[in-house]
C-alpha cells in the first residue's frame, strides 16, 4: 500500500518479529508507531475497569476482616470436676524449743529439745490421733517433745466433704538463757515454702526446722537470702528429710552475722514443714524466743493480723542506751521480694481497737535482698499491717515486748485468706485473742463457735477493720459465715508474747477441674 | 441366469438420511429386483418417509431392534428364494450407494461362484473421498480391526479384494448362504455382527470379497446405528462384550471354562491398563462387558450354528488375520496423522537458561543457613512437631480407621495426614522421624522449585519465574510454619505451586488431572482448612473450562474418600467445623491481627521484624514502616496485574489470594483444636500460603505483562523479599525458634527404657492448665508420636466413660486424696506419672499437682527430665491395658483400608505418564466424524 501511494517507507517493527539474528529481541513497543484503535482504548478501558473493580473488591474484604466484629466459633473442651476422695487431714505442729548445746553449754553442734510443747488439737469430725515423728536431729524421735503429726480421717457420713482439723501448740520456756513464751498454729506440710525471720547476728540463735510428715523421705533445697543478697553456702541443697523424721539445722551455720535472712524451702519427694526458730540472748539477758511459721505462696498483697504491741513506753526504754543489742526490739516489717530490679511497697499499719492511730508509707526496696522495714513508734494496741507490692513477695512482722526486766518477742508471718470455713486452735498459753482481719470493703460477719461447746457468737469485722476476739486456751473454735478473712492469734503476759495465723483448709483437697 | 437381488434398507432414526439413500438406490443402474424396507420402530419420521416412496414394501418391525433381525425379518416377507443364485443386499438408512454400486459387486460375485459376501467401498458420508471402512478383520486374540479408516481414498486399497470380512452396510450377501448360516449372530447386536457371518460364511467353505469400485456411504459405524452419539467408554463396552461373546463362541468346547473364568481377571487387568493409558472412561465398560460375557446365554445357540456349518478349520481363516506387526503399522500410522493436527508449542523460559537454577540454588543456600544446624539430628521436636513412629509398619498401623492410644484411646478415622506422614516416613524408611528433618533442610529450595516451574507455565520470559521462585522459597507463612513446627502447613506451602500447574493442565490431560487429585488430596489432608478455598478455586477453573470440566471436578474425589471416614465421625459426633482443625500435635496459638495476616505473618508479629528491630536498638514504631516498605514491591506488582495484558489470568490470581486470605481470617474465628481447658484457633500458615500463592501469581503475570521493563521492578521485588526474610531465618539459624533437634525420645529416657520392653505400658501425662484445672492423656509405650495424633481427639467435646475415670484418677492424684490409686494404676496400665514443662500452667495446681505426687506413697519421684517431672509407680501388676482393632482389625477398617486404596490405585495408575495413548481425548464420536477406534 505504502509502495502504491508512494509514502516513504518507515520502519514498522514488523521486520523484527521473525529476525533469526535476535532470538531474544522481543516485540516492540508499538503503541507509539501503530494508530491507537478504538478496539485498543476499549480493552484497555475493559481491562481498567475491571481491575479496578477487583482492587476495589479485594480492599473491600480486607477492611471488612480488620473492621467488622466478625464472631468467634468455638468448641469448649469437655471437663470433668473431679471431687478427691477425701483423706485423713494431716497438720504438723512444730515441737519443742530446740537449742544448738545441751544444759552444760557442752555439745554446740548438737541439738537438744528444752522440755516439751504444750500442744491441743481438734476436729470437725472429732477424731483426731496424734503421732510425734519418729526420727529427729534432737534425739526426740516418738516422744511428746518431737513434732507432732495430728490427723483426722475424713468424714465417714460424707465423703465429698472435707474435714476440718486444727491444733495449736504454746511453750513457755525458762531455763538458762532461753525464756519467753512460744506458740505455734499447727501447719500443713509442702513442697514449697518461705520463711521470713530470725536472724544469725551475735546473741541470736535461729534454727530451721524441717519436719517430714509423710511417708516418703523429702529432698530439700533451701536458698537463703539475707540483707546483702542471697547467701550460697554448702550444704544447703540435697537435704534429706527422713519419712515421718525431723531435721534441725543451724543458720549461723550456713552464714553467721546475717541480721535479717529468709529462707526459701523447696522439697522434692515428701514434703515438708519448715518453721525457725530464734533464741536471743543480749548480753547476758535473756531477750524471748518464737517460732516463725512459714507461708506458702508469695503474695502481692500480704495480711499480717495481730501485731500486738504491748507496751510502747518500755520497748523505747530498753533502746534508750542506744546499745545496739537494742537494736532489734524495734517493730519492724521484713520484706523481700526475689528477683531483679526493685520494688515499691505500701505498707498499712491499720489499729484493730481503734484506739490507736495508725500509719502508711510507700517505700521502694531493692529486689533480691531482704529489708526490715522499722515501724517506729506504735502505740500500745494490736494492729493489722498490710503490705501491697508491685511484686510478689514475703513479710513478717517483729515486735518485741518488755515489762521490766522480762523480754520477748515474736514474729507474725504473712497469713493465709480464709474463704468459707477455718477452725482454730487456741494455744494453751496466756490470754488467746483471735484477730479478724477484713481488708476488703463490705463489712462481714463470722459466726465463732467453741468446739463442743453449745454458743455461737456472731462478730461483725467492719470493712478495712478488723475484731478482736477472746478466746479460751486450749479450745478450739470454728469459723463460718464469711467469704473473705484473715486471722490470727496472740498470747502475751508479763512480758512474754507470741502468735501465730489461722490456716485455711489444705487446698489439696479442694475439687480439680480436669480435662481428660 | 440372470441373478435375483433382494435389496433389504433397514432405517432406524434415519430420517435425516433416508431421502439420498432412498433416491441412491433408485438411481442404480442395475435395479435391484425386489426392495424391502424396515422401519425399526423409528421415533422420527423415517417410516413416513419410506412410506411415501414406496408403500407396499415398507415392513414395520418395531421389535426388530438389532440389523441382524431387522434384516431377518424383512427376508420373512420377502419372495422365497425363487433360485440359487438369489443375493441380499444389506443395506443402512445411511448407506446411499453409488450409481453403479451393485452392478459392480454383481459383476465381482458373478465370476467367482465360491464368493458368498462381497462388500462395498464405505465412504465417509460427507466427505465422499473418504474411506470410511472397507474390509475387516480381526487379531490373533480375536479382536476386530478395521483395515482402513479415515484414509483419503486414493485407489491405494483398490488391490485387495479377498477380505476376512466386510462391513454390514452395503454387504451383497447370497441368501442362501444367509438362510444356512441363520444370518447375524443375536448375540451380537451390533458390532462385529457382519465379521462374525463373514468368519463362519468363511469357515463353511465360502469367499469374502471386498469391491473397491463399489461405493456405498456410510455415517458411522455399526454400533453407532441408530443412535445419534456414543461416548468413547460406551463404545469400547460394545466392542469389548463383542469380542468377549465371540470369543466364548469361537473358542474349542475344552477351553470355554478356562475362557469363563479369566472373564473377570482379565477385565480387571484391562481395567488398570485402560487407567494407565489414561482412559478411566473404559474401566466401567470393561467390567461390564466382563461380567455381561460371564453371563451370556446366547453362547450356547451360537456355539451349536457354527458347528453345524463349519466345513473347514481355524486355520483356513488363518492368513487373513491381521498379523501384529501389520496392527502395529496400522496404529502408528493412524497416530501420526493425530498427532500432526498439534499447535505449535509455546516458547517457555529454560529451567537452565532461564536462571531457574540459579535462584533454585540461592534458596538451597539460605535453607541451610536456616536449618543446617539440623543437618545431623535424627528427629526433631517442639512446636507441633514431634519424632515419627521408629518404624514403617508402625506408621503405617495408623492410617484408616482403627484403634487410637490417644488420652483414654478411642476406635475411630485417623487423620487423612497420617497418610502423608506414612508416605514421607517410608521414603526415610530406615528413619522415619529423619524425614521431617529432610523436609526442613530442603523445604525451601523445593518451594521455590516447585514455583519457579509453575511460574514458567505462565510466562515466557525469565523473570517473573525467577522472583515467584524467591518469593515462593522464602514466603512469610513457609518460614513461620517452619519456625513454628507446622509440617502440615509447610507440606501444603512446598506442594501447592505444582497443584496449580496440574491442576491448570488438568482440563486437558488425564494424567495431570490425576496427579493434581493426588496432589490435592496431600494438600487437603495436610492442611484441612484451605479445602474450601481450593474448592471453590477449582469450581472456578471447571466453569472456565467446560470442555474438561469432568478431569477438574474429579481432582477432589481422592481427597473426598481420605476424608471421607473423619467427616462421617465428626458429623455424627456434631462438631463439622472440627474438620477444619490443623492435623498433628494441637497447639496453643498466640492469635495474629488482621493487619498480621495481611503482612503474610500467620503468628503474633510482623514476620520477626518487632523483635528484630527490637533487637537491633531502633524503636519499636519502625518495624511496621520496614516491613510496609518491603512488601511495597509485591504488593504494588500484585496491585498492577489486573491492569495489565494478561488480565484474565490476573484476576483469578487476586481472586485465589482474596480466598486464601478470607480463609486465614476465618481460620483465626474458627478455635476448635482443643488444648486442655483452652480451645485454639487454626494455624494459619497454609491458608496464607494460599494468599501468597495469588500475590505472587499476580506478580508473575504483572512482571510478564510489563515485558521488558519488568527488569527493576522484578530485581526489587526478589531483594526486598529476601531482605524481609531475614529476622525469620536468622531465628531460625540461632535456634530461636520452637523446633530444635531431637534425640527422637517422647517420653524421659527413664520410661522409655521400661516402655520399650512392654509397649503397652502408660505414661500418664497430667498437665496443669492456666485455669487451674490439669489436662490429662495418656501415652503408651514410647510415647504418642506425631502420626498418632488425632483432630478427632483434639476436638473432642465429650467426656467418654473411659476418659472419665482417667480425670478420676487424675483428679485424685492431684489431691491428698484417699483414691485407691494404685489398683486403678493396675487396671488401666500405667507406670509413669509426667507433669510436663509448660510455661502457660498455673504454678499453684503444678505445685499443687507435684506435691500431692510427691506425697503418694506409691509412687516413687524420679525428678526433673527434660520433658517434666516424672514419677514411677513400681507395684505394677502384670495385665493388659485397654486397646481396640488395627487399621485391618475391623470390618469398617478394612472397608476403608480398601476403598481408599482402590480409588489411590487408581489415580496412580491414571497419573503415570504414558504420552503414547493421548489420543483418547478425541472420545466422542458423533454421527458425521469417522469412526474411531
Amino acid at each position: 500500500m505504502s509502495d502504491l501511494m508512494g509514502a516513504p517507507i518507515e520502519p514498522t517493527g514488523d521486520e523484527f518479529d521473525n529476525d533469526p539474528a535476535f532470538p531474544e529481541q522481543d516485540e516492540p513497543e508499538s503503541s507509539e508507531r501503530r494508530p491507537i484503535s478504538v478496539r485498543d482504548i476499549a480493552v484497555v478501558g475493559a481491562r481498567s475497569v475491571a481491575g479496578l473493580v477487583g482492587i476495589g473488591v479485594a480492599v473491600a474484604t480486607i477492611a471488612a476482616a480488620a473492621l467488622l466484629p466478625l464472631p468467634t466459633v468455638g468448641l469448649t473442651p469437655g471437663s470433668v470436676t473431679v471431687t478427691p476422695v477425701p483423706t485423713a487431714q494431716q497438720l504438723v505442729c512444730a515441737g519443742s524449743v530446740l537449742r544448738l548445746a545441751d544444759d552444760t553449754g557442752e555439745g554446740a553442734t548438737t541439738v537438744s529439745a528444752l522440755g516439751r510443747p504444750d500442744l491441743r488439737s481438734a476436729a470437725s469430725t472429732g477424731l483426731v490421733s496424734t503421732t510425734p515423728v519418729l526420727v529427729s536431729d534432737a534425739s526426740t524421735g516418738g516422744t511428746s517433745s518431737a513434732p507432732s503429726v495430728i490427723s483426722t480421717p475424713p468424714t465417714a457420713a460424707d465423703a465429698t466433704e472435707s474435714a476440718l482439723v486444727s491444733g495449736a501448740q504454746s511453750e513457755l520456756v525458762e531455763e538458762g538463757d532461753f525464756v519467753g513464751l512460744a506458740a505455734a498454729g499447727c501447719d500443713v506440710a509442702s513442697g514449697d515454702s518461705w520463711v521470713a525471720g530470725g536472724s544469725t547476728a551475735v546473741g541470736r540463735t535461729t534454727l530451721l526446722s524441717l519436719t517430714n510428715p509423710s511417708e516418703v523421705p523429702a529432698t530439700v533445697d533451701l536458698e537463703l537470702y539475707g540483707e546483702n543478697g542471697q547467701i550460697t553456702a554448702p550444704g544447703t541443697s540435697g537435704i534429706i528429710v527422713p519419712a515421718n523424721g525431723q531435721r534441725v539445722l543451724s543458720l549461723a551455720g550456713f552464714q553467721p552475722g546475717v541480721v535479717s535472712p529468709v529462707v526459701h524451702v523447696m522439697s522434692t519427694g515428701g514434703q515438708v514443714s519448715a518453721t525457725l526458730q530464734e533464741a536471743i540472748v543480749r548480753g547476758l539477758t535473756p531477750g524471748g524466743v518464737d517460732i516463725i511459721p512459714s507461708v506458702a505462696e508469695l503474695s502481692t498483697e500480704t495480711v499480717i493480723p495481730g501485731l500486738l504491741v504491748t507496751d510502747l513506753d518500755a520497748v523505747q526504754a530498753l533502746r534508750k542506751g542506744g546499745d545496739p543489742q537494742f537494736d532489734d526490739v524495734e517493730t519492724a516489717v521484713r520484706v523481700f521480694a526475689p528477683g531483679e530490679g526493685s520494688v515499691s511497697l505500701t505498707v498499712n499499719v491499720i489499729p484493730e481497737d481503734g484506739a490507736a492511730t495508725g500509719t502508711s508509707f510507700q517505700i521502694e526496696v531493692d529486689r533480691g535482698r531482704v529489708v526490715d522495714v522499722p515501724i517506729d513508734e506504735l502505740a500500745s494496741g494490736s494492729y493489722t499491717i498490710t503490705v501491697a507490692s508491685s511484686a510478689p513477695l514475703v513479710a513478717a512482722a517483729r515486735v518485741t515486748s518488755a515489762v521490766g526486766d522480762v523480754t520477748d518477742f515474736a514474729w507474725f508471718a504473712g497469713a493465709a485468706q480464709l474463704r468459707d470455713a477455718a477452725q482454730v486452735t487456741a494455744a494453751p498459753g496466756p490470754h488467746p485473742v483471735l484477730h479478724l482481719a477484713n481488708i476488703t470493703t463490705t463489712d462481714t460477719q463470722v459466726l465463732v463457735a467453741a468446739r463442743g461447746g453449745e454458743t455461737t457468737t456472731t462478730i461483725t469485722v467492719p470493712a478495712g477493720a478488723s475484731a478482736l476476739v477472746e478466746l479460751d486456751p486450749g479450745v478450739t473454735y470454728s469459723l463460718t459465715g464469711f467469704t473473705s478473712l484473715f486471722a490470727a492469734v496472740t498470747l502475751d503476759d508479763g512480758g512474754t508474747i507470741a502468735g501465730y495465723g489461722v490456716h485455711p483448709p489444705g487446698v489439696g483437697s479442694g475439687p480439680i477441674v480436669v480435662y481428660p | 441366469m440372470q441373478p435375483r437381488v433382494i435389496a433389504v434398507l433397514v432405517a432406524r432414526n434415519g430420517a435425516k438420511y433416508l431421502p439420498r439413500t432412498l433416491a441412491a438406490l433408485a438411481a442404480q443402474t442395475r435395479r435391484p429386483d425386489s426392495v424391502v424396507l424396515v422401519d425399526t420402530g423409528s421415533s422420527d419420521e423415517s417410516l413416513a418417509i419410506m412410506t411415501a416412496t414406496s408403500p407396499t414394501n415398507v415392513v414395520s418391525a418395531p421389535g426388530s431392534k438389532t440389523f441382524g433381525r431387522a434384516v431377518a425379518r424383512a427376508l420373512q416377507v420377502a419372495p422365497a428364494q425363487s433360485a440359487d443364485t438369489e443375493w441380499v443386499w444389506l443395506l443402512g438408512h445411511d448407506n446411499a450407494p453409488d450409481p453403479s454400486a451393485l452392478s459392480a459387486m454383481l459383476a465381482a460375485v458373478e465370476v467367482a461362484p465360491s464368493v458368498a459376501i462381497a462388500g462395498p467401498k464405505l465412504m465417509r458420508w460427507d466427505e465422499p473421498g473418504v474411506i470410511a471402512s472397507f474390509g475387516e478383520t480381526m487379531t490373533d486374540y480375536g479382536r476386530s480391526v478395521s483395515l482402513v479408516s479415515g484414509e483419503l481414498d486414493q485407489a491405494q486399497h483398490d488391490m485387495h479384494s479377498d477380505l476376512l470380512a466386510v462391513a454390514a452396510g452395503g454387504m451383497l450377501v447370497r441368501r442362501s448362504v444367509w438362510t444356512t448360516l441363520g444370518g447375524f449372530d443375536p448375540g451380537l447386536p451390533s458390532t462385529d455382527a457382519a465379521l462374525d457371518f463373514a468368519v463362519r460364511a468363511r469357515l463353511a467353505g465360502h469367499r469374502v470379497v471386498g469391491v473397491p469400485v463399489a461405493r456405498v456411504a456410510s455415517a458411522g459405524p455399526a454400533e453407532l446405528f441408530g443412535r445419534r452419539s456414543l461416548g468413547a467408554g460406551a463404545q469400547n463396552r460394545v466392542r469389548r462384550s463383542a469380542q468377549l461373546h465371540r470369543r466364548m463362541v469361537y473358542a474349542p468346547a475344552m477351553v470355554v471354562p478356562l475362557h469363563w473364568l479369566a472373564l473377570l481377571p482379565l477385565g480387571i487387568l484391562r481395567s488398570l491398563v485402560h487407567l494407565i493409558a489414561k482412559r478411566p472412561g473404559f474401566v466401567g465398560g470393561e467390567l461390564a462387558a466382563a461380567i455381561g460375557a460371564a453371563f451370556d446365554g446366547s453362547v450356547p445357540a451360537a456355539r451349536r450354528t457354527l458347528r453345524r456349518n463349519r466345513r473347514m478349520g481355524w486355520g483356513a481363516i488363518g492368513a487373513l488375520r491381521i498379523t501384529a506387526r501389520d496392527l502395529r503399522e496400522l496404529r502408528s500410522g493412524e497416530r501420526s496423522a493425530a498427532a500432526a493436527t498439534g499447535i505449535p508449542p509455546v516458547e517457555r523460559p529454560g529451567f537452565f537458561a532461564g536462571g531457574g537454577a540459579w535462584v533454585v540454588l540461592l534458596a538451597a543456600v539460605l535453607g541451610i543457613l536456616a536449618f543446617g544446624r539440623f543437618a545431623n539430628a535424627s528427629a526433631l521436636a517442639g512446636g507441633g512437631l514431634l519424632p515419627l513412629s521408629a518404624t514403617v509398619g508402625e506408621l503405617w498401623s495408623h492410617v484408616g480407621y482403627a484403634w487410637h492410644d490417644l488420652g483414654a484411646g478411642f476406635t475411630g478415622a485417623s487423620d487423612p495426614f497420617s497418610y502423608v506422614l506414612a508416605v514421607l516416613g517410608s521414603l526415610t524408611f530406615w528413619s522415619p522421624s529423619f524425614s521431617m528433618v529432610l523436609l526442613y533442610l530442603i523445604a525451601i529450595p523445593l518451594s521455590a522449585l516447585a514455583a519457579w516451574w509453575c511460574a514458567a507455565r505462565f510466562s515466557t520470559k525469565a523473570w517473573g519465574p525467577a522472583v515467584a521462585a524467591i518469593a515462593w522459597g522464602v514466603a512469610p507463612p513457609l518460614l513461620a510454619s517452619l519456625s513454628g513446627g507446622h509440617p502440615g502447613a509447610v507440606i501444603a506451602h512446598v506442594l501447592l505451586p505444582s497443584l496449580v500447574l496440574t491442576v491448570v493442565t488438568a482440563a486437558r490431560s488425564w494424567s495431570m488431572a490425576a496427579v493434581a487429585s493426588v496432589l490435592f488430596a496431600a494438600v487437603a489432608a495436610s492442611a484441612p482448612m484451605i479445602v474450601p478455598a481450593l474448592l471453590v478455586a477449582l469450581i472456578g477453573w471447571a466453569a472456565a473450562n467446560p470442555r474438561g470440566a469432568v478431569r477438574v471436578i474429579g481432582i477432589p474425589v481422592p481427597a473426598a474418600v481420605l476424608f471421607a471416614p473423619l467427616i462421617f465421625d465428626q458429623f455424627a459426633r456434631g462438631t463439622p467445623l472440627a474438620l477444619f482443625a490443623e492435623p498433628g500435635l494441637a497447639l496453643r496459638l498466640a492469635t495474629p491481627a488482621v493487619h498480621e495476616l495481611l503482612v503474610g505473618s500467620p503468628a503474633a508479629g510482623l514476620n520477626g521484624w518487632d523483635a528484630f528491630i527490637a533487637a537491633l536498638g531502633v524503636p519499636a514504631a519502625a518495624a511496621p514502616v520496614v516491613v510496609i516498605v518491603l512488601l511495597a514491591p509485591l504488593g504494588i506488582l500484585a496491585l498492577l496485574a489486573p491492569l495489565l495484558p494478561g488480565a484474565a489470568r490476573g484476576i483469578p490470581a487476586m481472586v485465589l489470594g482474596l480466598l486464601g486470605f478470607v480463609t486465614a481470617v476465618a481460620c483465626l474465628h474458627l478455635q476448635v483444636s482443643l488444648v486442655g481447658s483452652t480451645a485454639s484457633a487454626i494455624w494459619p500458615g497454609a491458608a496464607l500460603s494460599v494468599y501468597w500463592l495469588g500475590l505472587v501469581g499476580a506478580l508473575t503475570l504483572s512482571l510478564e505483562g510489563l515485558g521488558r521493563s519488568a527488569r527493576v521492578p522484578a530485581l526489587l521485588a526478589a531483594v526486598f523479599l529476601v531482605v524481609l526474610a531475614v529476622p525469620s531465618l536468622a531465628a531460625s539459624a540461632e535456634g530461636a525458634t520452637a523446633v530444635a533437634a531431637s534425640n527422637g525420645r517422647l517420653l524421659p529416657a527413664f520410661a522409655s527404657a521400661e516402655a520399650a520392653s512392654s509397649p503397652s505400658l502408660g505414661t500418664l501425662e497430667i498437665a496443669a492448665q492456666p485455669d487451674g484445672g490439669i489436662a490429662v492423656t495418656v501415652q503408651r509405650g514410647l510415647g504418642t508420636t506425631l502420626d498418632e495424633q488425632s483432630t478427632l481427639a483434639a476436638t473432642d467435646t465429650v467426656v467418654t466413660s473411659d476418659e472419665e475415670r482417667l480425670a478420676v484418677l487424675a483428679g485424685n492424684l492431684a489431691s491428698r486424696s484417699g483414691f485407691d490409686v494404685a489398683s486403678e494404676l493396675d487396671s488401666l496400665q500405667i507406670a509413669f506419672i509426667l507433669v510436663p514443662h509448660d510455661a502457660d500452667a498455673s504454678d499453684s495446681t503444678r505445685q499443687r499437682l507435684t506435691d500431692a505426687l510427691d506425697g503418694n506413697r506409691v509412687l516413687t519421684p524420679i525428678g526433673d527430665t527434660t520433658s517434666g517431672t516424672l514419677w514411677h509407680y513400681n507395684g505394677l501388676a502384670t495385665g493388659s491395658a485397654p486397646g481396640g482393632p488395627g487399621p485391618l482389625g475391623s470390618t469398617v477398617g478394612i472397608v476403608v483400608l480398601v476403598g481408599q486404596g482402590i480409588v489411590f490405585l487408581v489415580a496412580v495408575l491414571l497419573a503415570i505418564p504414558t504420552t503414547r495413548r493421548r489420543r483418547a481425548r478425541s472420545a466422542r464420536v458423533t454421527g458425521v466424524e469417522g469412526p474411531v477406534e
